[in-house]
């Protein structure tokens, strides 16, 4: 009774907070940079939106009763940004290494950014190759769209292509997916795939990691990684370093420092494009639509879908 | 019945909060009906064999104020202290199992109410009266 009685209290104080937030909104007239959506709460993964395993709508009935939820999301940054102008703040310095191209970030953060700067990357041209591979070993097409990237084919043949990878790069090795789902399901294949499996061909060249989804899962795998960086190579054995299976938009990829021999090489197996079926991805994009329709200046919805995976990518290789 | 039973030391509340009157059990049941009748417009913002409805972020404040719920009457909610929400709260649970043991009820709070946050509130007959006035 006592635990009913706090989930009472405290969901309370979250009612209030949220009307107290949406009226706000409305007295300042952002009321239509939101959208009121009325379904399953997809959050909740395979007990709320979908059925298991599949796309198909479970229909509702996960959490407190079998109805719908009821969400009002804000689609434009801007919101966040004036209520800043509002309370009168003088300057406002934005920093990161994946701002670019920063005319639609401006754009929807609903500032003119009166002083920009863009510095070209602290590594010289002439010491990076970056490529695309099509095709892997054995000739096979490297496709990591949506329907393709589940396939035995397709997993041998990237396993295959960092195989080579690993043989031929020194040091550090960081190898990204575009989601925790996909970098799982290749590793278990790889792990089952051939004799010796294709995971132990990369075992034999690197000390493989893979990226936990836990925070403190993940400080153990990040700081076996860096041990076993600092292996010196025993007498007999092929093993140079180490090699970090992570996602993109993960922890690896986001405010981690992997300098020098820690990260010789980055391969990127997939660009993440944000799930297309997701609600909010769809009705951002349908709200971006509609504002373009007024303001041809402003985002499409198919540009800023393409530019938020474009920023995951430049994020992981930066 | 009158559900302000004092809670002397459990919970935390203030002396202000305990010397406040009692709440009737009539305030509780009337915000009880407001919040199933907005969970009953919820229910049905979806029409049948559709999965999701979205509307412009205004169709949230026409839909609150169907049910009289507005910036004015929110604000009865909102001034209120957390400690004395908490204190509603508790007296809101013991009312949910007072009326279960004398059979007034026929199914608990929890099984239907699917907003719980909104099951017990600072002054629900004043939110009520203040909307309706």
């Amino acid at each position: 009774m006592r635990s009913k009685s706090r989930q009472s209290s405290y969901r309370l104080n979250e009612l209030t907070k949220y009307l107290d937030l949406a009226f706000k909104a409305r007295e300042a007239g952002h009321s239509a940079n939101f959208r009121l959506r009325v379904g399953a709460d997809e959050s909740r993964g395979s007990k709320g939106a979908y059925q298991k395993g599949t796309n198909k709508p479970g229909g509702f009935g996960a959490g407190h009763g079998t109805g719908p939820t009821l969400s009002f999301w804000c689609f434009s940054p801007g919101v966040a940004m004036s209520d800043l102008k509002r309370r009168g703040v003088k300057s406002v310095v934005l920093t990161s290494g994946t701002l670019s191209p920063m005319t639609s970030f401006a754009s929807e953060l609903g500032l003119n950014f009166k002083v920009r700067l863009e510095n070209p990357h602290v590594i010289d041209p002439g010491q990076v190759w970056g490529g695309v591979v099509p095709v892997g070993p054995s000739g096979k097409r490297l496709n990591s769209t949506y329907r393709f990237r589940d396939t035995d084919e397709y997993k041998s043949e990237l396993g295959n292509v960092i195989v080579n990878c690993a043989r031929i790069v020194p040091d550090g090795m960081l190898v990204f997916f575009p989601s925790y789902g996909v970098m799982r399901s290749c590793v278990e294949h790889w792990r089952n795939t051939g004799n010796p499996s294709i995971w132990d061909r990369v075992c034999a060249s690197k000390h493989a990691v893979v990226e936990p989804t836990g925070k403190e899962e993940f400080r153990e795998a990040f700081k076996e990684f860096n041990d076993a960086l600092e292996v010196t190579k025993a007498d007999g054995s092929n093993k140079n370093g180490a090699a970090f299976f992570a996602v993109c938009r993960g922890k690896v990829s986001e405010g981690i420092d992997f300098a020098d021999k820690a990260a010789r090489c980055v391969v990127l197996t997939g660009i993440p494009y944000a799930p297309k079926a997701d609600a909010k991805v769809r009705i951002k994009r349908s709200f971006l639509d509609t504002n373009r329709a007024r303001d041809k200046d402003g985002l499409s919805g198919e540009e800023w879908y393409s530019q938020g995976a474009m920023r995951a990518v430049n994020q992981v290789s930066a | 019945m009158c559900t302000g039973t004092r809670l002397k030391g459990s919970t935390g509340g203030s002396n202000l909060d305990r010397d406040k009157a009692p709440r009737p059990a009539a305030e509780y049941k009337q915000l009880r009906t407001l919040l199933l009748a907005l969970e009953d417009r919820i229910a049905n913002a979806v029409g049948k064999g559709e999965t999701e409805s979205v509307k412009p972020g205004e169709a949230l404040f026409d839909l609150l104020a169907s049910l009289k719920i507005t910036e004015r009457t929110a604000e009865m909610i909102r001034g209120e202290s957390i400690s004395l929400i908490r204190v509603w709260a508790i007296r809101l649970t013991l009312t949910a199992v007072f009326c279960s043991q004398v059979s007034r009820r026929t199914r608990p709070f929890s099984s239907r109410a699917k907003l719980p946050i909104a099951a017990c509130g600072p002054s629900p007959g004043s939110l009520l009266t203040a909307s309706t006035s």
